[in-house]
């Protein structure tokens, strides 16, 4: 039951991984093959062993608890880019504001 | 106003000051600028001081952004405003009196007689009064770092004063809000293959100015904000 539950997460962040493609590739490719590294480990945990070994981590069950937190990053990271996107638009209507309204010293208008 | 020392009608310069609470010095500057260009374009980026009265009343057209949203922000606004003015060239000039119009004019010369489309002010091919030792090392290692990142041969890689043919002005787009929009216009210079000049200019630094600069802690901001601008693309 909770390998099913677990393999949904894991779905559900590949979808979003894919879903941000547009706004971050590397972000996006970074979540996408962490969860199906993640999503592999829950149904073969044996190799989790031998994938350790290799990637130079002592056991199986620390290298998931890493994947989790480089997941955890990426998505921290992703929130950020998301603030700075937001920022930008806030950036864009302050200079409609400001260019729309200039104040003139002389109040002749724009280009005379 | 002073006869320009150059072929350059000063009506088609529009010279752009991001300002942020420089309420006590801008007015100056403002002044001392209108005597050889008489488009020039203050953007007050949300100061809680009297900036954009100071800068209106000393003659100069305010833009004013509702927040504080940065130097690379404010200047951006100011670009894009002027080029709805009927200008060949814009300029990047400091408000806390750094610089000199007498300069800018050195640039636009540089640009009209050897075809450029940019000028960038050097403090290193010039003269830096008063430059603290700290400043000097920061800005050695700035530039050292634009050179490698960029592919330009410039000397100066954060000075603020900069000129633009029209063209030029329309093709580079400033993203980055804050500090880090001089490296990213070099930046864009180099991507977009714009060509460039070098101009010998003086800084002046004071105590106001000073107190006002980039600090170390600033320069690892611009670097972080650099780095996720790459992450974005």
């Amino acid at each position: 039951m909770i390998k099913i539950f677990l393999s949904l997460l894991g779905l559900i962040v590949i979808a979003y991984g894919v879903r941000e493609w547009r706004n971050s590739r590397l972000v996006s490719m970074l979540l996408v093959i962490c969860s199906m590294v993640a999503g592999v480990l829950v149904w073969f945990p044996a190799w989790s062993d031998q994938l350790a070994h290799l990637a130079g981590v002592g056991r199986g069950a620390d290298m998931i608890l890493y994947c989790y937190s480089a997941i955890s990053f990426l998505m921290i990271l992703n929130l950020g880019l998301k603030q700075r996107d937001l920022h930008q638009s806030t950036t864009r209507l302050a200079r409609y504001i400001a260019v729309t309204s200039p104040r003139l010293p002389d109040e002749k208008p724009i280009g005379k | 106003m002073t006869t320009a020392a150059t072929s350059v009608n000063p009506e088609r310069v529009a010279l752009v000051i991001a300002a942020y609470n420089e309420g006590s010095v801008i007015g100056e500057v403002v002044r001392d600028a209108l005597r050889f260009f008489p488009r020039l374009i203050v953007v007050d980026d949300g100061s809680s001081d009297d900036t954009g009265a100071a800068a209106l009343s000393a003659g100069a057209v305010v833009l004013r952004h509702p927040i504080n949203l940065g130097q690379g922000a404010a200047l951006q606004t100011g670009i894009e405003y002027a080029l709805l003015l009927n200008v060949d060239f814009v300029v990047t000039f400091d408000a806390d009196g750094q610089h000199r119009p007498e300069d800018v004019q050195k640039m636009l010369e540089a640009l009209t007689c050897n075809g450029n489309q940019v000028a960038l002010g050097s403090r290193f091919l010039g003269e830096a009064v008063g430059m603290p030792f700290s400043r000097r090392l920061l800005l050695r290692a700035a530039t050292l770092f634009t050179r490698i990142t960029t592919g330009l041969r410039i000397t100066d890689a954060h000075n603020g004063l900069r000129t633009f043919r029209r063209d030029a002005a329309e093709a580079i787009t400033i993203r980055q809000n804050r500090m880090a929009h001089a490296s990213e216009i070099l930046e864009e210079i180099g991507r977009m293959q714009l060509t460039y000049c070098e101009v010998p200019v003086t800084i002046r630094y004071t105590e106001y100015s000073r107190a006002k600069g980039q600090s170390g802690l600033g320069a690892f901001n611009i670097l972080i904000d650099l780095l996720i601008a790459r992450i974005r693309k």
